[in-house]
């Protein structure tokens, strides 16, 4: 297990973080949640940039706190609101690191920045959203990190740059046991990329499913009040009231299209189950 | 921690052209025969501050979140700026002591037995200045650290004014221990300054390390 977190707690004023997580090797498990339901929070966790108010942190087999600075160089993250120095250049960053890293290919690192068109000269404080985002993912995944943590590393990027860094990480993944834990509020990009998703609301953790069983066995039915009534309730997670009946959420959805197929059943999307599952009424 | 040491380096010289320009014009000051000592010490100081000014550009767009996801720990952070500003500090110092005594070779119009001391003065008050200086910047930011520090200078006034007094009240004589002061050889005073600088250094960083170890990124 590269990563967990056992009943991890953090109070904030009107905030409160309560969730339990594991990033096992191999993985790229994905984090989704509306503004606020505390990814970033889990992330700073995770990384031990913040204290927590009670339960377990391992990663790496440590806690946070006592990873030695060798421990460290096997994690590589991105966070959404943080960065290089916007004062340094690339050519500069590209030297640091090699300082920082032992494991650090100078060449590949600035090759990777050369395809993605980062100019080697300008202050990272000139560079747009998207040039800062794929500088955070090439510089992360330079130092052949066992574990990456990116928080939204796909923030401000236009389908093409965020497809571009899609792949990326998943030829990071070719190699050896490595893992990912990964956040985005764009779940379609997670939907393709990663194995077990968390959703994430209000600091506690609503659902974890491998993203296959999520895509296979949820599904959201469309009942009218009589079908709803007549409807076996026992598969049924989460249902909201609409002007035709019911809009339901299922984790059995082959079960409900075998033995009711006059219902009408949707395939979920991980955005849909989360909405439901976060705005539903729980039976 | 080398890598920390080189990238305050590189934003160092990245502002280059400011501290080569100023430097010349201390040169110009300096054959215009202002105060050798006082160039010495300004540009020692002005040097010494690019500490100071490496935080601010660390913490820059929340900077500090990331850079301590890296691999040192926030004691190295901690040491790594107390290095920086010495060695800077001693670097400029040395040059530009190098630069007067070669001047003083040339024009024989400068005695360097009073350039020195009054040399080695100001570079121990730089020397004060940032081991007072540098929890204050890494507690506060640099923003609301110049409030801080104008709170601090204001503290130690009152301090040593209250102390002066309380002499004063109890018939002490304050000048008398300053003029004692003044009759201990350069060597052992320098030696005795350099212990303090030593020892308020010395608590400085174990205060910086608490700082840094309880901020919240």
């Amino acid at each position: 297990m590269m990563l967990t977190m056992e009943n991890v707690q953090k109070q904030y004023d009107g905030y409160r973080l309560d969730c339990s997580l594991e990033l096992r090797t191999g993985y790229i498990t994905g984090l989704v949640g509306p503004n606020g339901a505390g990814k970033t929070t889990i992330f700073k966790s995770a990384l031990g940039l913040i204290s927590v108010d009670g339960g377990k942190i391992r990663i790496l087999n440590k806690e946070p706190k006592d990873l030695t600075a060798k421990e460290r160089e096997e994690i590589g993250v991105v966070l959404y609101d943080s960065g290089f120095s916007g004062y340094l250049t690339l050519s500069d960053i590209s030297v640091f690191l090699k300082h920082l890293y032992k494991k650090f290919n100078k060449e590949e690192f600035e090759q990777k920045c050369r395809d993605a068109g980062l100019p080697f000269h300008k202050r990272i404080k000139e560079f747009s959203t998207g040039m800062k985002a794929k500088l955070k993912l090439i510089a992360a995944m330079s130092h052949q990190a066992k574990i990456l943590i990116l928080d939204e590393p796909t923030a401000g990027l236009d389908v093409i740059a965020r497809d571009e860094l899609l792949d990326y990480i998943r030829a990071y993944m070719q190699e050896g046991d490595r893992s990912i834990l990964i956040s985005s509020h764009i779940s379609k990009d997670l939907e393709t990329l990663c194995d077990d998703v968390y959703l994430l609301d209000q600091g506690r953790i609503v659902l974890h499913e491998e993203t296959d069983v999520l895509l296979d066995r949820y599904g959201l039915l469309k009942a009218t009040k009589e079908q709803y009534e007549e409807l076996d309730h026992q598969h049924i997670i989460r249902r909201r009231k609409e002007a035709y009946g019911y809009y339901c959420l299922t984790d059995q959805k082959e079960y409900y299209t075998r033995n009711y197929p006059d219902l009408v059943m949707e395939k979920g999307t991980i955005d849909e189950i989360l909405t439901l599952m976060i705005r539903g009424e729980r039976i | 921690m080398k890598g920390l040491f080189i990238k305050d380096l590189i934003l160092f010289k990245n502002q280059a052209k400011f501290y080569i320009m100023f430097a010349m014009i201390c040169a110009l000051m300096l054959f215009a025969n202002f105060n050798p000592a006082y160039i010495i010490g300004y540009m020692t100081l002005m040097c010494m501050m690019f500490t100071f000014t490496t935080i601010s550009y660390d913490e820059f767009e929340n900077g500090f979140s990331f850079l301590f996801t890296l691999p040192y720990s926030r004691r190295d952070y901690v040491r790594e700026k107390y290095g920086f500003g010495i060695i800077v500090s001693l670097t400029v110092w040395i040059l530009f002591l190098a630069v007067v005594f070669m001047k003083s070779l040339v024009g024989k119009n400068m005695d360097m037995g009073e350039i020195l001391p009054a040399a080695l003065m100001y570079l121990f008050t730089i020397q004060l200045f940032c081991a007072v200086n540098l929890p204050i910047q890494l507690k506060f930011g640099i923003e609301k650290g110049r409030i801080a520090l104008i709170g601090v200078s204001i503290t130690t006034f009152a301090v040593v004014f209250g102390l002066a007094k309380i002499f004063e009240l109890n018939n002490m004589n304050i000048t008398a221990v300053f003029r004692q002061l003044g009759t201990i050889r350069p060597a052992p005073f320098f030696g005795i300054l350099a212990c303090i600088c030593a020892v308020i250094y010395g608590i400085s960083y174990s205060f910086s390390v608490k700082i840094m170890e309880k901020r919240q990124f």
